[in-house]
């Protein structure tokens, strides 16, 4: 699979003192919706300035559908879409004006420019809008005028930094639809950075976790998970749980068993844990005991990327030792 | 040519227009520096004092003192509306610009020329109107040499220029509008308020200049104007290859 962007040792320090980057190899796949993940002050935005050659890399490179990403890439850009964090506009401007201008800026032909923003204005909803000066919108306005700004040129790559970040539930939810949609279609590619797990788990095909300016985990959210799965499953069951628990440590590769005032939580050999799974489910249905929760041993996204967080603190010395060596 | 050509010639000047970036980003520098409500209240202030002194002097006077505004006022209210075109953008508008098909030195050089275009146009139009009163009501003297009043004219329209210059240039080096400004009012400070105020001499300043209103208008004052024309031309010219150097090694 071609990669959309790519770098390699990608660094940036600031005025010598503060790292905001280190090292950075990202990888991600065309077609993908990348969830760039970390938490605040992690060097989100400034991978991405880095990205869009905003910013000077102190080390490394980025290469953008396989060229060299510099401060006057305006080629690679017009084939870019950027969503910034918080966006901010001319305050006279209305958001008819605005993609006029951005249009324009882009070179797009008025014949291909009006009806392009004409049909973007309706598909962020901002038709009752369209005249109004962008200084008197709320954050989700603003957010939406920033989307059809970066979806004018038709693009074949979305940055998009924080998208949700400040917007009500349904400004966040109209959001991660327009991004799942945007995604979905061929031939685009989403690159999101965020630090809304939820959001990420719910759209991302592949995610990126990014730490003290350093690339952490780079992989499927299905890998990120497999990653950290806790090989457990935990019960609830209503009945004589006794006898229960007693043949489940009997049931060959369970690890441990233990029993808590709601609950039951089961150790599981990772090299069998389906099968295994089937065997407590067969004990189970023998016993008559009524199943009231099950919680099997994955964690959610946000427990995984604490997780991760936890181990990179502890072990991101000897990580960086070893890669040297 | 027929409705067709001309239609058709009109569209491709247009188009060339379109997707020019540059001439995009300069067209939109100009409307909106002619939108800002300092930039509207100048131009409504000097054409009231214009023709107050128009009508007030109905002579040459007329002239030195609206030419005498510009040098001490205009040069400020320049200095102020320049000093914000970059810095004021940083982290907002530039960011959202140059993440498009903008390349850096289209968008410095549309701030330059944009600011420029719009403080001569301001200038030349409300100094070309009082001095086209007064030539049309006969209140010029016959002897006015115009050749030089047109030279002073356009001395005067150079410091403004430089002026410009100077507050784009430091609103590309700092981050931070209060920082131009200041930077701005510190080179205003020395090349006009210290001449005006302790009276010494030094050619290049405006008060010099404008002390020498008359003589230039004779002919009588024995400068070497090359250096001055130099002085105000090549400062502006090394501040936007100042601004173009500095703004392609900043980060956004």
């Amino acid at each position: 699979m071609n990669s959309v962007i790519e770098t390699r040792f990608l660094t940036k320090i600031f005025n010598q003192k503060t790292i905001a980057v280190n090292d950075l190899f990202l990888t991600v796949p065309e077609n993908s919706i990348y969830g760039f993940l970390g938490p605040n002050g992690a060097g989100k935005t400034t991978t991405i300035k880095l990205i869009l050659g905003l910013i000077r890399p102190s080390a490394g490179f980025v290469r953008i559908f396989g060229t060299l990403m510099g401060m006057d890439s305006s080629d690679v850009r017009r084939r870019i879409g950027y969503l910034p964090t918080q966006p901010k506009f001319p305050n006279t401007m209305t958001p008819i004006t605005y993609l006029d201008f951005i249009g324009k800026v882009f070179g797009l032909p008025r014949q291909v420019r009006i009806p392009r923003i004409t049909e973007l204005i309706r598909s962020v909803d901002l038709l009752p809008l369209s005249s109004s000066e962008i200084k008197r919108f709320s954050t989700g306005e603003i957010t939406r005028v920033a989307m059809a700004a970066c979806l004018i040129n038709d693009p074949e790559l979305l940055v998009l930094d924080e998208p949700t970040l400040g917007l009500d539930p349904i400004g966040r939810a109209s959001t991660v639809k327009l991004i799942t949609e945007l995604g979905n279609r061929e031939g685009k590619t989403v690159f999101v950075s965020s630090h809304i797990l939820a959001d990420i788990e719910r759209f991302c095909t592949h995610v990126g976790i990014i730490n003290s300016g350093k690339l952490i985990f780079d992989g499927t959210i299905t890998e990120v998970k497999k990653l950290i799965r806790t090989n457990s499953v935990e019960l609830q069951v209503e009945g004589e749980t006794g006898s229960f628990i007693s043949e489940v440590k009997a049931i060959p590769h369970i690890t441990n068993v233990q029993s808590f005032k709601h609950g039951i939580k089961i150790g599981i050999d990772p090299q069998h844990y389906s099968e295994t799974l089937l065997d407590i489910f067969r004990v189970l249905t023998e016993k008559n005991l009524e199943l009231i929760s099950l919680s099997l041993g994955s964690e959610s996204l946000e427990e995984a990327f604490l997780d991760l967080l936890e181990e990179e603190k502890s072990h991101g010395f000897l990580r960086a030792i070893s890669r040297k060596a | 040519m027929d409705s067709y050509e001309q239609s058709q010639g009109k569209r491709s000047i247009g188009h060339f227009l379109e997707k020019n970036v540059f001439l995009v980003l300069f067209i939109h520098e100009v409307r909106s520096g002619f939108k800002n409500p300092l930039q509207k209240g100048w131009i409504a202030g000097i054409l009231f004092l214009g023709s107050l002194f128009t009508l007030g002097s109905r002579n040459l006077e007329a002239v030195s003192a609206l030419l005498v505004l510009f040098i001490f006022f205009g040069s400020v209210v320049t200095l102020v509306l320049s000093s914000s075109s970059i810095s004021g953008e940083i982290d907002e508008i530039a960011d959202s610009l140059l993440s498009k098909s903008v390349k850096r030195w289209e968008y410095v050089l549309s701030k330059f020329t944009s600011h420029v275009v719009i403080v001569v146009t301001v200038y030349v139009m409300v100094v070309l109107l009082q001095v086209g009163i007064l030539w049309r009501l006969h209140f010029l003297p016959e002897s006015l040499d115009y050749g030089n009043l047109s030279f002073f004219i356009m001395i005067v329209g150079l410091v403004l220029v430089f002026f410009s210059s100077v507050g784009v240039l430091f609103s590309s080096l700092f981050s931070r509008t209060v920082l131009s400004l200041l930077a701005g009012f510190i080179v205003w400070f020395l090349l006009v308020f210290l001449f005006l105020a302790t009276g010494w001499n030094f050619m290049y300043s405006p008060v010099e200049i404008f002390e020498h209103f008359l003589p230039i208008l004779e002919g009588s004052w024995d400068v070497e104007y090359w250096k001055i024309l130099l002085f105000y031309t090549g400062s502006s010219c090394i501040s936007c290859f100042v601004s173009l150097l500095w703004f392609y090694q900043r980060d956004l």
